[in-house]
């Protein structure tokens, strides 16, 4: 069973404070995080480095969160994507479900709320256990 | 029926088309004429009397206006028409005694009158005399010497009504002229809104995101059961503290926005000020990809008489569009210029993209077009934009010339008084 402290998380965020305070976060709490500004830097950064999920803001330059995860599940289906959103009214609930994603956090999204959140994905075994997908 | 609508060309909805509008006018001046003219021409070959030469000088004349109007030398065919009037006077002068030439009086000393009594009333009171001459012609066909020596009164009352008649008609098409632009602006208003609210949530939320979780990491670092960092926490303090001032200048610059653009007084303002409020809104955007935003020119430091709000929502909009074009890019810069040229204030946007294609170029300014996918852009930004500066006067126009992607803000200093700038005047004392 894989635990908090041992996965591999890919932070996609285009505003660096939050990106980089997101990534210290998780590294305390054991996480191998890897970080990327856009959607396409995520992809290039995906294309060498397994992980066991990706955190994703929706808005941001270049390719944004939703077209990221639609080229994440055409490329790597077995990789939850968690979308970090404004409102609900820039991507609901369902819609987020229906295009593939294994949920939404609301921002400015509080720590405990991300680990609850990351803890149910392995315990619903989304997060797969095994050998990191790459 | 809206007869008003008649004295508007479609065109003229749109701000400042009205050099389009008098050409209309003119040419719909012409037809009328024309066809009374035509009548006249008929009604001498049917009643076997022949045509007067003052006739058959009017219709040519009047031909050529016709085909003046019609082109873009729209504003040829009014000067051609006061050319035309002296010279029918000439005509009609040399044609005493006949019947036709009190119409020839008529035609010409109506629209010159006009042209130096009421230059605004011109087309609507040439018109309008014709009709009134040639109905009166009808019911009395032989009374040509009649009325030449009736002639000046007749001309003065009709002058008189027919000015209250057109500036009736003037006022209600000018209501609906302005009840149209303030509906697109409105429209377009709120077009821009929805696409900066959804922005600004963007902006702040993610600063916002930032304090919650530095404070968090603080929080964590303080429980641990080892030694405490210092330097940690300082380091989530320090950035929390910048990223608070980063937001409170988003907010700063929001606020100028929030004011009614579309009734907004023209105030003294220099030019750094509107350019900050745009880039505080969207400079961090920029910083946190790296691009490159520098400002300079010699007019920055100047004050003059604008909307500060609405040109600010002009620039942020050439910014943002920059943005969303170069932002992949590495190496990514944007400069920002103002300097006076020609009378002009002229701010310069040039980013480093290497332009637009030409098929975009001639769309540019379209309202609802847009290369943006759907949901990311109305359309509306460069056109809005457009209407902005058109409204103080001045342009905002493409610069298909330059090397890389460049617009131009083109501000004449003569439609808005220069005020003296509070800035220099401080700086000097």
């Amino acid at each position: 069973m894989k635990s908090i402290d041992n996965l591999r998380i890919l932070v996609v965020e285009d505003d660096v404070s939050l990106l980089q305070v997101t990534c210290a976060l998780l590294e305390r709490k054991g996480v191998k995080t890897f970080s990327a500004l856009d959607g396409q830097k995520a992809l290039e950064v995906l294309a060498q480095e397994p992980v066991d999920l990706v955190l994703s803001d929706v808005q941001m330059p270049n390719m944004d969160g939703v077209e990221l995860l639609a080229e994440i599940r055409r490329k790597n289906p077995e990789i939850p994507v968690v979308l970090f959103i404004t409102g609900q009214a820039q991507l609901d609930e369902a819609e987020s479900i229906r295009l593939g994603s294994s949920g939404l956090l609301r921002k400015p999204v509080r720590i405990a709320v991300l680990l609850e959140k990351i803890q149910s994905l392995i315990d619903q075994a989304v997060i797969k256990d095994g050998p990191t997908a790459g | 029926m809206d007869f008003y609508k008649w004295f508007i060309a479609p065109s003229s909805k749109i701000v400042g088309s009205a050099a389009r509008s008098r050409a209309e006018l003119a040419s719909a001046v012409a037809v009328v004429r024309q066809m009374v003219v035509l009548g006249f021409i008929v009604w001498g070959a049917l009643s076997g009397k022949g045509q007067h030469p003052a006739v058959m000088f009017t219709f040519i004349t009047n031909l050529v206006f016709y085909v003046f109007s019609r082109t873009r030398f729209s504003n040829f065919a009014i000067a051609f028409l006061f050319i035309e009037v002296l010279a029918g006077i000439v005509v009609g002068a040399k044609s005493t005694g006949s019947d036709v030439s009190g119409l020839v009086m008529w035609l010409s000393l109506g629209p010159l009158m006009a042209f130096i009594i009421l230059p605004l009333r011109l087309a609507l009171l040439d018109v309008a005399a014709t009709i009134v001459v040639a109905y009166f012609f009808a019911l009395h066909p032989d009374s040509g010497s009649t009325l030449n020596s009736w002639s000046p009164i007749f001309f003065l009352s009709e002058c008189m009504a027919l000015g209250i008649l057109g500036s009736y008609f003037k006022s209600r098409a000018e209501k609906a002229l302005a009840f149209e632009q303030a509906k697109v602006l409105q429209s377009s208003k709120l077009a821009s809104l929805g696409e900066m609210a959804s922005g600004v949530a963007h902006e702040l939320n993610s600063p916002l995101g930032a304090i919650v979780m530095n404070a968090e990491l603080v929080k964590d670092v303080l429980s641990d059961k080892a030694e405490i960092s210092r330097a940690e926490v300082m380091t989530s303090i320090d950035e929390i503290i910048k990223v608070a001032e980063r937001m409170s200048l988003i907010i700063s610059g929001l606020k100028s926005f929030a004011r009614d653009s579309h009734n907004e007084p023209v105030i003294s303002v220099a030019t750094h000020a509107w350019i900050d409020d745009a880039l505080n809104l969207c400079g961090q955007k920029f910083k946190s990809r790296g691009i490159q935003i520098s400002v300079s020119g010699d007019a920055l430091r100047n004050a003059y008489s604008f909307r500060r709000v609405q040109l600010s929502q002009v620039l942020l909009n050439l910014l943002n569009n920059s943005f969303d074009a170069i932002s992949a890019n590495i190496g990514a810069w944007v400069t920002v210029d103002a300097s006076e040229k020609d009378g002009q204030l002229v701010v310069t946007v040039t980013d480093s993209g290497h332009g637009i294609n030409k098929a975009t170029t001639s769309r540019l300014f379209e309202p609802f077009f847009t290369t943006k996918d759907i949901g990311e852009g109305t359309g509306l930004g460069l056109s809005v934009s457009r209407g902005i500066m058109k409204s103080h006067g001045g342009s905002l126009v493409y610069d298909e010339a330059s090397p890389n992607t460049r617009f131009l803000m083109k501000l004449p200093l003569d439609k808005f008084e220069v005020a003296p700038s509070s800035y220099s005047q401080r700086q000097a004392a």
